[in-house]
Order: C-alpha cells, then sequence, then structure tokens
C-alpha cells in the first residue's frame, strides 16, 4: 500500500516538473510589449483535413498588405511556394513565427521558393502588426473576405473562424509537397520547414 | 483489470485525504494548469546587485569559442565554466526583430575583448538565444554575422532563472574572488551606442571593490 502511495506522489510530482520545465514563452521582443493578446491554451488543431500531399493545390487569389492581388497560379512553373497560415495578428506565437522567417531568406533562395504568409484578418490590422515586425520579405495576404474561403479550401479554418497554424509546400507543378497542421500553441520549428524544402530537389 | 484500477484510485483516494503535501501538490498542478501558456510577460528581470544564477547549456562550441571562454569540449555547459572576471550577456531571440540592431555593438565589444590590453582575459562577451533551435542561431549568426558564441536555451530554462526578461536584455555580470556572481549591470532594450556599456565595463574593471 505504502508503496502505491508513494509511487502516485513521485508521479504527480514528475508531472508537474516536467509541466512547469516546458512552459514555453511566446511574444516576448521588446516591441510587441503590451501589444499582444493572449488567448491562453487552445485545442491543438480544430478542423478536417481536405487536402494530402500528392493533390493539387487548390488555386486563390488574395489581397496582400502592399495593394496588389497574389494569386498562387502566378508562381506555377516559377517558384515553389510556401504557404504559412496563422491563426492571428497580436498574439504571441503568431508575432514569433513570422518574424523567425526573415533569418531563412537565403534559405528559401537557395530552393527557388517563395513563402506567402495568409491569416483571416484584415489587411489595415495585418499592416500595423507587420510594421510592428520592422518588416518582413515575404507577401503578406489577408483571407478577410469572403472570410477564411481560402483557409476553408485548405482545410484549415477552426470553428472560431481563424485558421490553424499550418504550412503547405507546394512545388512548381502545383503539387502539394508537404502538410503541417501544426498545433495552434506552438511554432513549428525552422529546421523541418528547412529540411521539407531541401527534399523538393530530390 | 478494471476492478483492480477502481480499487487502486479508491485507495489512493482514501490516502489522499490524509496526505496534506499531497493536496498541496495536486493544488500546485492545477495552479499550473491553469496558468500554462500565460507565462508571457517579465517575472522580475534581474537588476544591479542581484545575485547571478548558474545557467546550464548543451551547445557544442567551435575550438575558437571554446578557446575564447576557457572551457574543455563537454557536452554541458556550465555558466560557472566561462573564465573572466566579467560578462556581457545578451539575451535575445531570433523572432526579434530589434534585436539585430545590437549586434554590431556587441561585435564591436567582443572584438575589443580580444585585442585591447586593457580588456583582453577580463571580459566575455556571450548571447544567449531563448526558445531558439540550433538551426536558427545558426542562420541568425550567419545573417547577421555574429561573432561571439551563442549558447541556446530552446527550453527557457535559463530565461526562466533570469526573471523571463523581454528581449533584447543585456547584462554585465562580475564575478568576485571568492566566485560569487553578481548582476552589475542590467538594460532593457536596443543600445542607441556602444559608449554607455563601454563606460560601464571600463568603470567596473577599474573599480572592481570586491575583486580587489
Amino acid at each position: 500500500m505504502m508503496r502505491w502511495k508513494s509511487r502516485f506522489s513521485l508521479a504527480i510530482f514528475s508531472a508537474l516538473c516536467a509541466f512547469l520545465c516546458s512552459t514555453a514563452v511566446y511574444g516576448i521582443s521588446e516591441q510587441f510589449k503590451g501589444k499582444i493578446y493572449h488567448p491562453g491554451k487552445l485545442k491543438p488543431v480544430d478542423s478536417v483535413s481536405k487536402l494530402k500531399v500528392g493533390d493539387n493545390a487548390p488555386d486563390f487569389i488574395l489581397p496582400s498588405i502592399l495593394g496588389e492581388k497574389i494569386s498562387l497560379s502566378q508562381y506555377r512553373q516559377k517558384k515553389n511556394v510556401v504557404i504559412s497560415f496563422v491563426p492571428a495578428a497580436w498574439t504571441p506565437v503568431c508575432s514569433d513565427q513570422w518574424p523567425g522567417y526573415n533569418i531563412a531568406k537565403s534559405i528559401f533562395d537557395k530552393h527557388d521558393a517563395i513563402l506567402l504568409g495568409i491569416t483571416v484578418d484584415n489587411i489595415p490590422t495585418l499592416y500595423a502588426w507587420t510594421g510592428e515586425m520592422g518588416a518582413v520579405w515575404f507577401p503578406v495576404l489577408s483571407d478577410f473576405w469572403p472570410h477564411g474561403a481560402v483557409a476553408e479550401k485548405y482545410g484549415v479554418l477552426r470553428s472560431s473562424g481563424v485558421s490553424e497554424r499550418a504550412l503547405f509546400i507546394i512545388d512548381k507543378r502545383g503539387i502539394i509537397r508537404y502538410i503541417d497542421i501544426h498545433d495552434i500553441n506552438e511554432r513549428p520549428r525552422l529546421e523541418v520547414l528547412v529540411r521539407e524544402l531541401e527534399k523538393l530537389e530530390k | 483489470m478494471k476492478d483492480r484500477a477502481l480499487r487502486f484510485w479508491f485507495e489512493n483516494w482514501r490516502s489522499l485525504r490524509n496526505k496534506k503535501p499531497v493536496f498541496l501538490l495536486l493544488g500546485i498542478c492545477l495552479f499550473a494548469f491553469f496558468f500554462h501558456g500565460f507565462v508571457t510577460a517579465e517575472v522580475k528581470p534581474p537588476g544591479a546587485g542581484d545575485p547571478f544564477p548558474d545557467l546550464i547549456f548543451k551547445d557544442t562550441l567551435s575550438k575558437e569559442q571554446r578557446l575564447y571562454l576557457g572551457i574543455p569540449k563537454k557536452k554541458s555547459l556550465s555558466f560557472r565554466m566561462f573564465q573572466g572576471e566579467l560578462f556581457l550577456l545578451e539575451i535575445f531571440n531570433t523572432f526579434c526583430t530589434s534585436c539585430p540592431r545590437n549586434v554590431p555593438i556587441f561585435n564591436d565589444i567582443y572584438l575589443k575583448s580580444k585585442k585591447d590590453p586593457s580588456l583582453k582575459g577580463k571580459i566575455r562577451v556571450i548571447s544567449i538565444a531563448i526558445g531558439n533551435t540550433s538551426k536558427e542561431v545558426e542562420l541568425y549568426r550567419k545573417e547577421q554575422k555574429v561573432l561571439y558564441p551563442i549558447l541556446t536555451d530552446y527550453e527557457f530554462a535559463a530565461h526562466k532563472a533570469l526573471g523571463t526578461p523581454r528581449v533584447p536584455f543585456t547584462i554585465i555580470v562580475e564575478k568576485d574572488t571568492q566566485g560569487k556572481y553578481t548582476v552589475a549591470y542590467s538594460h532593457q532594450g536596443v543600445h542607441e551606442n556602444i559608449d554607455e556599456i563601454m563606460c560601464k565595463i571600463r568603470d567596473l574593471l577599474k573599480q572592481p571593490p570586491s575583486r580587489q
């Protein structure tokens, strides 16, 4: 009996230590102080996949914060495309993820790839948010209206109306080569994306 | 099997009622559960006079970096292993868009710490990348042309030990003759120029009461 009790206490204590030690901290750059909304821990994935690796990537046309219209098909036969859906502007993980791609531009260039950042926020919100980041080198697109239509097409629209934190790699032929519908609470590791880009050439 | 599991939980529940420490642990667990993911702002970043905690890293440093820090080749690095009297620490992460503005200043101090006779061997410039992987650090180093050693803190352990400051955050740590480490200076944000920080370093090296 005593053995069970001590094991039970030890298990609780170990779980607590693991839990506290794993607490990640996002959105703590000085420039975002007091400007980030913390939604708390969310259901990791809240959508039903519609696409799989090997499928043709659905085309779309979306407005960018620079005022132009960007379509997926304009890159056909020209560039590999990485689509980064992030849930919302002014939230902790997203505010880290996109500036994190700034250091990886050379990797995208090396693999002849363009990055398209998409959220369901409207243009003025995205303009202000990415302005706070300093600058991002890739097109930032708004899937605001019809609300989340592209996210829905890609099977990454959550029931709350925001998108998943998802990455799609689409090759020059328009074929989906990689899908990561990531835990919304965590930032995808850059090296995984780099590894998947490297596979495009094989 | 089902009966055994039920009996286990029932017996443990009965024993829990008489076990205050276990209840306390459960309470802490619940607290941690509800506040998990909300730890997003500073707790209390260190200021001058505060003790500096030991920090552990698992980085593999180059031979040049090990020579600079005066440490042997090891799998695990402790801050206490680094040689020197003063340590200029930069806490940053690769997602922070203002952090690169500090790099030229820290590169400059790093070069001075290797060449200037009044600084050589006395001060070490070190950077800690919080929440970053080694690949992210490698890309940042290349992109921003960072010369000084960067240690990674992917699990945010060092960041938490330092009071979860916003980044960039600068600390000068002073080591006394008894081997005690104290924060001598801290600064939140980007440095406008090298002057203030160099002035502080020279002052600390000129008048080190605890090291005389």
